[in-house]
């Protein structure tokens, strides 16, 4: 079997003369190198467990079938995972918008470049996040508008329903993926799922997907587990953004996945006080929903469902 | 004058309001000044000095300041994160996003979003900004201010403040095009981030002589005419140089023991402190001025990881280079 390795990309001392470790685990010994990092959000389990799966089945794979090289880095942000903390614990700074990085900086520059580095040279990269703990999301893959073109042919062995080709506002350019395009590694940004929790059926979707991603570009030899069908390309104006428009109770009257025609309910938000209904939130246009809220509490403005264009 | 610029009504019936202070009358001559305050929920001297300021203008308005007018307007937000300052938590308690990293903002967006727009559309229009900001919660500052845009246009005047620092900060990071103060500054408008003390705590003196400051600009600018009411704060109005603040930071993680004194000027090589590992009593690690100058920040929390800020030193080159 190949042999895997357990490499220590970053260690931190931390004051109470204990170390903070990231690992990536590594397998193959030459060839294309693809990298996959899930974590940096330490309020995300989705991603942990599909590195779980992949790594279990790298490490169960004959090793003549490896044919190039896969590194994981199952745990971005240990310390936000140990104690179920979204940002860096210390001062709530998020790993995600601290890309490229530095060597020498705060504790979340370093984490930032240990990642940053070691994913750098590889011939693509995945990066896993469970949206947040408001809303969940189909599995699908975010890219920026100015990598898209060459990114999008190799997208579609993923296997995810949607592919959101996104411009970029500011605090895009300090994440991992940006800075990974920009240093010429295509990179995929996988949301699925919602924070806190394990959508197991999404996960093991993902887990299939980059298992194809990795036969596709010749990573692992045989035949590919999936066939995919080519995904919805949204592009920002394919996309609706539904937001409540009173504070309240928000109770979902649809599902994840769902195409609805225009009119048709998404949710409603309540008054539990008064027992009344602020409001009815109905589909503007027809459509797939891609984003739903989970979390019940709602304020003017928050989001409570995206859907593509039909 | 008091008035709503933003209600934003409560899952469970409540609404937390945003409120604008206006003095002058809306067609005075002078310009216009807009002040904005607590964008972090934990700093608490901004909201202090926006009382003092308000206090005063009230008193002006009602000609109980003698030799003293008002020329021109001054708006201010005294508390811009009112759902912080309520928990005493720095950013938006819902989602924790960072409201001064969510600027011009979106009138569409997130509820947070909507919020930057409002404070934006209510303070943008002007002719002079400032934002007051106390330090995070880990450093403590001298009475300073910070500029960011067209830094060197408007030097002159961030001296007219009278603090202690003036710091023109080149920053590259694209996070500044999020902060409120880039987004006014970027309309032409001279902007002024000032800083003092420390989050979570309301340093009395060090704001009572950015109130101070704040007077003095107003007298500067026009929009005051008169006797001042107060005395100006008397700063050492360091201009820092491009390149002219060291930043030191953490070689070890520990706790840091602050061993030196904000707002003094260090020699080369003098202790600003030491780090110590409580479980592992080895001798303690010193932590020595890199360089002489002035300390205008330093770290009052004694939680340290590598590369942690423990105190910046400004070359002062008004008196003829590095001291010492």
């Amino acid at each position: 079997m190949p042999a895997g390795r357990i490499e220590t990309i970053l260690e931190l001392k931390m004051p109470l003369d204990e170390r903070l470790r990231i690992y990536a685990h590594a397998f193959g010994s030459s060839g294309d190198e693809v990298g996959i990092v899930t974590g940096l959000h330490g309020d995300e389990h989705d991603g942990l467990y599909v590195a779980y799966r992949l790594i279990r089945h790298l490490r169960e794979l004959p090793v003549e079938r490896l044919k190039g090289r896969v590194v994981v880095v199952p745990a971005a942000n240990p310390m936000g995972l140990d104690v179920s903390r979204r940002f860096w614990p210390v001062n709530r700074r998020d790993i995600n918008r601290s890309f490229p990085g530095r060597p020498d900086g705060n504790p979340t520059d370093r984490m930032a470049d240990a990642v940053f580095r070691r994913m750098k040279g590889c011939r693509a990269a995945i990066d896993i996040h469970s949206s947040n703990i408001f809303l969940r999301e189909v599995p699908q893959i975010r890219l920026g508008t100015a990598f898209a073109d060459r990114a999008l042919p190799d997208a579609r062995h993923l296997g995810m329903e949607v592919v959101w080709v996104h411009p970029s506002p500011t605090v895009i350019e300090t994440t991992i993926a940006h800075n990974l395009n920009l240093a010429g590694v295509p990179t995929y940004v996988i949301e699925l799922g919602v924070g806190l929790r394990i959508t197991l059926d999404f996960a093991e979707r993902v887990h299939l997907g980059l298992l194809n991603f990795l036969h596709r570009l010749g990573i692992i030899d045989g035949a590919p587990p999936i066939d995919p069908a080519p995904p919805r390309v949204a592009r920002s104006d394919d996309v609706l953004y539904l937001n409540a428009e009173a504070a309240g109770l928000f109770l979902p009257a649809t599902a994840l996945g769902r195409t609805l025609s225009a009119g048709e309910p998404v949710g409603s938000v309540l008054d539990p006080i008064r027992g009344e209904v602020r409001e009815e939130i109905r589909a503007p246009a027809p459509g797939y929903v891609f984003t739903l809220r989970a979390h019940p509490i709602v304020y003017p403005g928050s989001l409570v469902a995206r859907m593509v264009k039909a | 004058m008091r008035e709503d610029v933003f209600r934003l009504s409560l899952p469970l019936h409540d609404e937390a309001v945003f409120r604008v202070l206006r003095f002058g009358r809306p067609k005075a001559p002078g310009p216009v000044v807009s002040i904005m305050a607590g964008l972090h929920g934990d700093e608490y001297n901004g909201p202090y000095i926006c009382w003092r300021l308000a206090r005063l203008l009230d008193d002006l308005e009602d000609g109980l300041v003698p030799g003293l007018k008002i020329r021109g307007q001054v708006r201010m937000v005294p508390a811009a994160n009112p759902l912080g300052i309520n928990l005493s938590e720095r950013f938006w308690p819902f989602d924790e996003s960072d409201m001064n990293r969510l600027f011009p903002g979106y009138e569409k967006g997130e509820t947070a979003q909507r919020v930057a727009r409002a404070l934006f559309d209510a303070l943008a229009a002007c002719d002079y900004c400032v934002d007051l900001h106390s330090a995070n919660p880990f450093i403590k500052e001298v009475p300073q201010v910070r500029l960011y845009e067209d830094a060197a246009r408007y030097v002159d005047l961030a001296r007219a403040f009278g603090l202690d620092v003036v710091w023109p900060r080149a920053t590259t990071s694209p996070l500044v095009r999020t902060f409120f103060t880039y987004n006014v500054a970027k309309a032409g408008i001279p902007t002024f981030a000032i800083q003092m003390g420390s989050a979570t705590r309301l340093n009395r003196f060090l704001a009572d002589l950015v109130f101070r400051g704040l007077v003095r600009f107003l007298i500067e600018v026009g929009v005051l005419t008169g006797r001042p009411p107060v005395p100006p704060p008397n700063g050492r109005n360091i201009v820092v140089a491009p390149g002219g603040v060291e930043e030191v930071m953490a070689v070890e993680s520990g706790l840091f023991v602050l061993e030196n004194e904000l707002g003094t000027y260090v020699e080369a090589g003098e202790i600003l402190g030491r780090l110590i590992d409580p479980v592992d009593p080895r001798p303690a690690i010193d932590v020595a001025a890199p360089r002489a100058g002035f300390l205008f920040t330093v770290r009052t929390h004694p939680l340290t990881y590598q590369g942690s800020l423990l105190a910046r030193i400004a070359r002062d080159d008004s008196t003829g280079g590095d001291l010492g």
